[in-house]
């Protein structure tokens, strides 16, 4: 019979993984390993193989969770939550490289309290642009200015921490930290890992990235020119793809800028916010990355929206590099 | 011999000069019953031939393992690793390796092979994996995966070749070349089929009416010989490797090297025409190929009532005389025509509307795959094995795929497509077929006991049956049934197959006849005294 009206399927797992590698092809443990192992690929069919998390450390271990292989999957599957998942059943068996890390990161005070953002624009920042008043000032006047915007006291550091190496988040602070965000009119991240989750906690309230909310005022696009280079925000960008691949495209066609895409309109990762590359553990190192996001490239200038990014940039290229918010300034 | 070492890089070392003479296999004891000497895949009733135990039991390995491991190879027995190499992209042939390689270098596969001959450990190749028939599944032994070996080592503006290693997958390649404004000419239409897996055997793009297959864009390869030698070899060096390497499926060598041609990168125009007959669309693909005007062709069915021809153009100035000199010859409809025309046929068969709603639905599904903005500029597309590769895998990909196919010449091509798509529509409501021609260049060496029909001049013509499996499950048997009766057809066409090792193997003495076989064995033999490289693959 010819199905015309097949009923939703329910989400994909490892299960429907068919090992055709197109995961791999923009995956930066890939990238620098060749090992398939390392791929969510790798992983997918070695659950199917009856392998526990126990048995893949070093492949949970290795991703960098830019979340590429997600839009890449011909399945489906939530790759992302499929390795978030084995790594909290790495923390729970007491074996996860990711958690002493994690666990570090301290809430902010229990004496903060939120403040009020209904029908404001609340802004996660990063620590990097925390501790640049400067660049803050430009980022806040960029997303309105100082009276429809509330920079979060409250980044939330160390949720997206725990999430990324598959610990719990206590419930009284995972609330704690949505209560800063309930009633926003938009919330905007400088870093996407933790962009994906609020999407899901907080449906309704739209979840921009930093970059999308500057390139939407003209006098930004207008200071992009054809020698930029312009490096997407990879967690952010993968995680909401199938919408953001528009604006970028748009902004490719207007300006003329390069950007950190590849074939598959993927972005590439630096990989310099990851949780195991700020460790020091695991096979991807932000410098290759970013020699392969600028080989056969000759930019200018480097246009950044994360910091770490242009950090990582600045250590290997003596080529200018600027954040989003400072452009048309 | 196949390559003379005189002329050859090499390591220096050959098969068993280093380990001294292979162990004698001990015959079994009584009352054990040896290795079936018909595979267990063979079809009912078909006469076969074969040369290897059909599954191999384990002797040896583990002087085989401590021999890879005395001699600095990473070789992994542990059940993760092991799990991502149970099956290939066809899913239905399951094995397990007793361990895996992840290549590295030509000196380590070298290593691998001369060992493997002193031990007698049959070793499978694996790049994508993207076999259907078993071909990269090893059946136990080794299983030596070239995706290791994955990088563009160089890029020869001048020469306009590139030298990368043998795993690579091509869309990997792309991302490379596309940086510096090139491409790679032609690769199959699935972006992690790798380099070597694809010059092993013949690699068919939509431009291959153009270019011919990607195994004839290669200009030179490193290739470790089943002994263990690492030869470099081209037309012009070890002519004779070269051509059996090249479409040999995997027989007399692993690629561990390639040198490409590759050309400036262009975006191309897509265009399509429809037509409710097939045999018109055939005829109407043949007079495209004929005429040498486009770059790009191929035909796409929905069922055989949508049949679509597409064709396309690297540069303007083609496309205008196209369409001032072949397209006014051409049957096919545009959209629209095609639209008003297929809505008449089954308002006159309303008992037919459930087709038609699917065909419906089809096309609402499809055609923004190959139409989505970020891969189009000014009506060009950018990356076009980005997108057939992504509505391939989303569309057509599952766990269980079977691809049977058959390759004829020109005359003979619309009858055989027509009959096997008689097969199709016993066997499916819901299907594809793929048909594209593919230049030839002569009678070339790397043609004999390949996917490119024996009797085809200028052009060989081939089709692929694609069941849509996400529309139905199926068992094994089926599947097999269904396989077997569109090669039955291919037989009767005197054609070829792409698709022909593994599982499919029963065919290959049908198709290509004893003197050929015998003639391909005993080079295999002599090869690989061994008989231990990809053993389950052709012989």
């Amino acid at each position: 019979m010819y199905r015309l009206f097949a009923p939703v399927p329910p989400p994909a797992t490892f299960v429907a993984c068919s090992g055709c590698d197109v995961c791999a092809l923009s995956c930066p443990v890939w990238q620098q390993t060749h090992d398939l192992r390392l791929t969510p690929k790798g992983r997918a069919l070695a659950l199917q193989g009856g392998a526990a998390a126990t048995e893949i450390v070093e492949s949970l271990a290795a991703c960098v969770m830019c979340g590429s292989c997600v839009p890449a999957c011909p399945e489906q599957i939530d790759l992302v939550s499929m390795t978030l998942s084995l790594r909290a059943d790495l923390a729970a068996a007491g074996v996860s490289p990711l958690s002493p890390l994690a666990a570090s990161f301290a809430p902010p005070g229990e004496h903060s309290s939120p403040a009020n953002v209904h029908l404001k624009t609340v802004l996660l920042a990063e620590d990097r642009l925390l501790a640049s008043p400067s660049l803050l000032a430009a980022a806040t006047l960029r997303l309105g200015g100082p009276a429809h915007v509330v920079v979060a006291a409250d980044s939330g550091r160390d949720v997206s921490a725990r999430m990324e190496a598959g610990l719990t988040v206590p419930q009284a602070r995972l609330e704690r930290f949505l209560d800063g965000l309930r009633g926003a009119l938009r919330v905007v991240t400088t870093e996407g890992f933790i962009s994906r989750f609020v999407r899901k906690w907080l449906p309704g309230t739209p979840v921009r990235t930093l970059g999308e909310a500057c390139l939407a005022l003209p006098e930004t696009r207008r200071a992009l020119r054809p020698t930029d280079l312009y490096v997407v925000e990879a967690r952010g960008y993968n995680a909401d793809r199938e919408r953001l691949v528009a604006v970028y495209d748009a902004l490719r066609h207007e300006t003329g800028c390069d950007i950190s895409l590849d074939l598959q309109r993927l972005a590439i990762p630096t990989a310099a916010k990851a949780l195991n590359t700020r460790l020091g553990i695991g096979p991807v190192k932000s410098a290759e990355q970013v020699r392969w996001i600028l080989e056969g490239r000759h930019p200018r200038r480097i246009v950044v929206e994360n910091l770490e990014d242009g950090e990582a940039f600045r250590r290997e290229r003596g080529v200018e590099v600027v954040h989003v918010a400072t452009l048309g300034a | 011999m196949l390559f003379n070492p005189a002329s050859s890089r090499t390591t220096g070392a050959t098969a068993v000069r280093d380990g001294g003479a292979p162990p004698p296999v001990e015959p079994p004891p009584r009352g054990v019953i040896p290795p079936d000497p018909v595979s267990a895949d063979s079809l009912f009733g078909v006469p076969r031939q074969q040369t290897n135990p059909s599954r191999w039991s384990g002797e040896n390995w583990g002087a085989f393992a401590a021999a890879l491991r005395a001699d600095g190879v990473e070789l992994r027995e542990d059940r993760a690793t092991k799990s991502a190499f149970v099956t290939d992209a066809g899913g239905l042939s399951l094995g397990a390796p007793h361990g895996v390689v992840i290549a590295r270098s030509a000196a380590k596969v070298a290593a691998v092979l001369r060992a493997a001959q002193r031990f007698r450990v049959p070793v499978t190749t694996r790049g994508g994996g993207l076999t259907t028939e078993g071909e990269t599944v090893a059946f136990g032994g080794l299983a030596l995966d070239m995706t290791g070996m994955s990088r563009v080592k160089r890029v020869d503006r001048e020469a306009m070749t590139a030298r990368v290693e043998a795993g690579i997958f091509w869309h990997s390649l792309a991302e490379v070349l596309r940086r510096q404004g090139l491409d790679y000419i032609s690769a199959p239409l699935n972006f992690t089929s790798s380099v070597g897996g694809t010059l092993a055997v013949g690699g068919i793009d939509v431009n291959a009416c153009k270019w011919g297959c990607s195994a004839d864009q290669c200009v030179a390869m490193e290739v470790v010989t089943p002994t263990g030698d690492v030869v470099e070899c081209s037309e012009s060096r070890n002519p004779q490797l070269f051509e059996r390497v090249l479409l040999g499926y995997g027989q007399f060598g692993v690629v561990t090297e390639a040198t490409l041609r590759i050309r400036p990168y262009t975006p191309c125009r897509m265009h399509y025409l429809f037509y409710d007959d097939l045999r018109a669309c055939i005829g109407d693909l043949q007079e495209v190929v004929n005429s040498d005007a486009t770059d790009y062709s191929g035909i796409l069915t929905m069922k055989d009532r949508a049949n679509n021809l597409l064709f396309a153009f690297d540069s303007d100035d083609r496309e205008r005389a196209f369409f001032d000199k072949v397209r006014p010859r051409l049957r096919g409809l545009t959209e629209t025509q095609f639209a008003l025309r297929t809505a008449a046929f089954y308002a006159l068969r309303p008992w037919q509307l459930p087709e038609a709603l699917w065909l419906y639905r089809r096309k609402k599904l499809l055609l923004p795959e190959f139409e989505r903005p970020e891969h189009l500029r000014d009506g060009k597309l950018l990356d076009r094995t980005v997108v057939f590769s992504r509505a391939v895998w989303r569309h057509w990909g599952n766990r269980t795929m079977v691809i049977p196919d058959l390759s004829t010449n020109a005359a003979k091509f619309a009858d055989a497509v027509l009959e096997g798509n008689r097969v199709m529509r016993k066997y499916f409501k819901a299907y594809t077929l793929y048909c594209v021609a593919i230049r030839l260049f002569g009678k070339r060496d790397r043609y004999e006991l390949s996917c490119m029909p024996p009797d085809a001049e200028g052009w060989g013509y081939g089709c692929e049956f694609e069941p849509m499996f996400k529309a139905g499950e199926f068992s094994r048997d089926y599947l097999q049934s269904f396989k077997n009766a569109i090669y039955d057809v291919g037989l009767r066409y005197g054609g070829s197959y792409y698709r022909f090792g593994g599982a499919m193997k029963g065919y290959i003495r049908r198709m290509f006849g004893d003197e050929l076989v015998d003639r391909h064995l005993a080079m295999k033999r002599a090869a690989d005294p061994a008989m231990i490289l990809n053993p389950d693959v052709v012989f």
